[in-house]
């Protein structure tokens, strides 16, 4: 028996929507639910099903068993889903943390080397200037010792010059006798042209001729 | 104002600690810097030291900041990160402003990850705001606003298949 209806109807499967004013006829599909209840079966009352009480406890039980278990399956499923998420978000937080730290690793060096080698040559420069100063201390202390040297040989020489007419001890008395029966003479005169008269018994004759000025005399 | 003491006391203000872009990854745990107090080529450091690790632990109250000193003939900052991996960068010979640039470019933060993180910060702080991440999830539980559509359905003239034509109007048929 065919079905004459007013808006689209399901088949089975989805079909396309169709404009509402259309009259579709329909061959195996069932009466839209808003249509409603035909008048001849809106207060039909179906007669019970009697199952047996047995039968009905064995279903009960074994959907109860059914549905515990397929509950079960589904939680367990849900679970081992979201572990796989989650492993696979840490395995890619992982890689991405990787991958950035191994990009900064790659900065890092590259500055390292720069830093690196502007020690090396700037070290370089500062030995040299060390050791330029090395050098020259090292010479200035060569020199210091040259001047050193000469100079206590200079005293030396000196004192060895002026120890010759030193009197020793096994000359001493002889010394002394020279001293007493020698007489020094220390008068002396200048006269007015600056000549110097040594000794009282000079003869007139000057002894030593110098310039006024040099006994603080005004010319 | 109690901290207003010792060398240069500007650096305990807030104005100051704030200005400061030294944010570090989220993976960085330790940040370690290596100097010696005396020596030539290590005073810019001290002066990095000085002005701008303030900076860091203000920014960064998780991270663990350490000045190591006296034990090494160059200086260096060497850092520990989560997965217990050390970075060593060596700043040997380096001005204080050359040390703070390459700290922001290699170890911070990068400015498009502070904004996403500053509209992030902004849509949860802001309680007019719905959607993901926020206390109400749809307008239609704002009270005043139109009730959800699937409890109650919203008038058909008001449904875009009614308006741009794309169905004709038939009450019956809506309801």
């Amino acid at each position: 028996m065919q079905n004459i209806c007013d808006a689209t109807v399901r088949i089975g499967l989805c079909i396309p929507r169709l404009a509402c004013s259309q009259k579709v006829a329909v061959r195996y599909g069932r009466k839209p639910s808003w249509l409603g209840f035909a008048k001849t079966k809106e207060f039909r009352v179906p007669p019970p099903k009697n199952w047996p009480k047995n039968e009905t406890e064995e279903m009960y039980l074994l959907t109860q068993h059914y549905y515990t278990y397929m509950k079960s399956l589904s939680v367990f499923q849900q679970k081992m889903y979201e572990r796989s998420v989650e492993e696979s978000m840490a395995h890619a937080k992982e890689i991405s943390e990787d991958g950035e730290i191994g990009k900064i690793l790659e900065e890092i060096e590259r500055d390292n080397a720069i830093v690196r080698s502007i020690r090396e040559t700037e070290l370089i420069k500062e030995w040299k200037e060390i050791e330029v100063d090395i050098i020259k201390q090292r010479t200035l202390a060569e020199e210091t010792e040259i001047l050193k040297q000469e100079a206590t040989e200079h005293e030396l020489k000196f004192n060895m010059e002026r120890l010759k007419s030193a009197i020793r001890d096994d000359a001493l008395n002889e010394a002394i006798d020279k001293a007493l029966n020698s007489m020094t003479d220390h008068n002396f005169a200048i006269d007015k042209q600056g000549n110097y008269y040594f000794g009282r018994h000079n003869g007139d004759n000057p002894t030593e001729k110098r310039k006024l000025s040099t006994i603080g005399l005004l010319e | 104002m109690p901290f207003m003491k010792g060398f240069a006391p500007v650096r305990n203000t807030v104005d100051y600690l704030s200005k400061s872009n030294l944010i570090l990854k989220p993976y960085i745990r330790i940040f370690a810097v290596h100097y010696n107090r005396k020596q030539t080529s290590h005073l810019e450091v001290k002066d990095f030291v000085f002005w701008h690790l303030s900076h860091l632990q203000y920014k960064n109250p998780d991270i663990q900041v350490l000045t190591i000193r006296e034990l090494t003939p160059t200086p260096f900052i060497r850092v520990w990160l989560n997965s217990g991996r050390d970075l060593i960068l060596d700043v040997d010979r380096q001005t204080k402003d050359e040390i703070h640039e390459r700290i922001v470019r290699c170890l911070c933060k990068t400015p498009e990850e502070l904004k996403e993180e500053q509209k992030e910060a902004e849509v949860q702080e802001n309680p007019a705001n719905f959607g993901r991440c926020c206390s109400r999830h749809c307008m239609c539980e704002i009270p005043g606003q139109v009730p959800c559509p699937s409890i109650v359905p919203v008038p058909y003239t008001w449904r875009g298949k009614y308006k741009f034509g794309l169905a004709e109007l038939d009450e019956s048929k809506y309801l």
